[in-house]
């Protein structure tokens, strides 16, 4: 549904994007994974046409993206990080204008809103300014204009950026939902338990490359599924094992408190770079 | 076509929304400084200076072409640009039309169109104060043609601007540097002929300037010159050319 081919984008001297290569099936949940200035929003950015690649090449649902402006435009939906809703329209109003925009027929657009409306549970809001929302009836708002003219593939990038626990537990059943609807999904997120939570594959980045690729069993496998977590006076001690039983037997041997846990995708994040998610 | 109309439509129909929920708001806020030219420049100084008028004609008969063009002229633009400035860059929301399967073209008609309209409503509520407050001014059919095409002209320039803002600081170089200017140079309170020497030909590079003097001769029902018209076409023209040349250039 998605195929990257060496797609590269450069801010002056720094790269943002480094000769990706992807392909994302069809009704899939993409992940990727990584810290801030990894170059996940500059990916979708480049997908989603708003930024124009230095090198290589994209196809979203068999349209070159950089050729097939308009049927790309027509295959995709984008949430993107930041809120971009009209403050001075109503929910229903902000649906409506990318129904137009859409060029949706009347009948169906007006079918369509309220189903959406309720799909994101804010039937009883639709008449009330954006601008008083919370940031959760935002994000939702933000998806359902997203679906409004039924897309294949969509891009979400952080979209529980700045949630309460809660409402990302909600979006994340929103996502779930979209998906088992046929959507295939790209989301970025730097939120390790989203991309477990959420994705039938992840991608890694860091400093613009991607440097793992897999489901989230498969990098833990790589790495080893348990982890021995302790503390040896400088910092936190991690070494992984294969087994429950190897990381058993380690501990054994070692002095002082440690824990035994399973791997994280942060785990094998750390294994790969030398540093945290967040760092 | 079809592309072309219901890419830009959507544009006007958001516009709409807007004059909807606030139009006794922009009716006042519209009427208010043309109300105050005419005032001050009309009723108070202006009884004073028919002397100072070329062709006889009495101040206030100069003045009302000239306020009408300076509230198309600061309306059209200003509402198109504090628009694109915030949708671009405060709310984000521009970025819904950069998405969505609509050509550049639908989006700047969109947008031009959009400040036509608001220029239109505010000479519209000057031209209605005038009738009120100025009796015996008629206003030539013809005038009301040349009105829409000011209007456009100045939302094509609105559309520009709001393109190349890039901070707040912006707004107030835009307004400083063009808006204030334009309003006392352009023969719209004070007739190019009283202008300093060289000051009387610079000001013809300003677009407001073949605004008014269209506007002006088009209310009179007096003879529009070739020169005004062809500078008018030109500026639009050239906004148009810029315009599409911001939009082609993708935000990074």
């Amino acid at each position: 549904m998605i195929e990257i081919k060496g797609l590269t984008k450069n801010y002056g001297n720094l790269q943002a994007v480094s000769d990706l290569n992807l392909r994302i099936e069809q009704e899939e949940i993409f992940g990727l994974l990584g810290p801030n200035g990894a170059g996940k929003t500059t990916t979708v950015r480049m997908l989603t046409m708003l930024t124009r690649p230095a090198a290589g090449e994209a196809y979203i649902a068999g349209h070159e993206v950089q050729r097939d402006l308009a049927r790309v435009r027509h295959a995709i939906g984008v949430v993107p990080q930041h809120m971009n809703l009209d403050q001075e329209l109503t929910a229903r109003e902000n649906l409506e204008l990318h129904g137009r925009l859409y060029k949706m027929p009347a009948a169906e657009r007006g079918r369509r809103v309220e189903e959406l409306l309720a799909f994101v549970e804010l039937g009883e809001r639709a008449g009330e300014l954006v601008g008083r929302f919370s940031g959760g009836m935002k994000r939702r708002l933000m998806i359902a204009r997203a679906l409004m003219h039924r897309p294949r593939v969509l891009f979400l990038d952080e979209p529980t950026v700045g949630l309460d626990p809660q409402t990302r537990r909600r979006m994340w059943d929103l996502v779930r939902r979209m998906n088992r609807d046929g959507a295939t999904i790209l989301l970025t997120t730097h939120y390790i338990e989203e991309a477990d939570a959420l994705c039938h594959r992840v991608g890694i980045m860091d400093r613009g490359r991607l440097i793992a690729l897999g489901s989230p069993g498969e990098l833990k496998e790589r790495v080893g599924r348990f982890v021995v977590e302790g503390f040896d006076g400088d910092g936190a001690t991690y070494a992984l094992f294969g087994t429950r039983e190897e990381a058993v037997a380690y501990a054994g041997r070692t002095s002082g408190g440690v824990t035994i846990r399973e791997t994280t995708l942060e785990d094998v994040f750390i294994q790969l770079t030398g540093r945290r998610v967040g760092e | 076509m079809r592309e072309l109309f219901f890419g830009w439509y959507p544009i006007i129909w958001e516009e709409m929304v807007y004059w909807r929920r606030r139009f006794w708001l922009y009716l006042a806020v519209y009427m208010l400084s043309p109300l105050i030219f005419l005032l001050t420049f009309g009723y108070g100084v202006g009884q004073r200076l028919t002397m100072l008028m070329p062709g006889g004609v009495s101040y206030l008969e100069f003045l009302v072409p000239g306020v009408v063009a300076l509230a198309v002229f600061n309306n059209g633009i200003t509402s198109v640009t504090v628009r694109m400035f915030y949708n671009r860059l405060h709310f984000k929301s521009f970025e819904a039309y950069r998405l969505a399967p609509v050509g550049n073209l639908a989006v700047w008609l969109g947008f031009a169109v959009s400040g036509t309209f608001r220029g239109l409503l505010a000479g519209g509520i000057v031209l209605g104060l005038v009738l009120i407050l100025v009796p015996g001014f008629a206003c030539a059919p013809a005038g009301l043609l040349w009105l829409v095409a000011v209007a456009f002209s100045c939302g094509a320039f609105g559309v520009f601007l709001g393109l190349c803002l890039r901070s707040f600081d912006d707004q107030t170089v835009i307004s400083e540097f063009v808006i204030v200017p334009m309003t006392f140079l352009c023969g719209t309170l004070i007739p190019l002929e009283r202008l300093p020497g060289a000051l009387q030909e610079l000001v013809w590079f300003l677009p407001l300037t073949p605004a008014a003097e269209v506007l002006r001769a088009g209310f009179t029902g007096g003879p529009v010159s070739l020169p005004a018209v062809e500078l008018l076409a030109g500026w639009t023209v050239l906004f148009f050319v810029l315009g599409i040349w911001r939009l082609n250039c993708r935000e990074e």
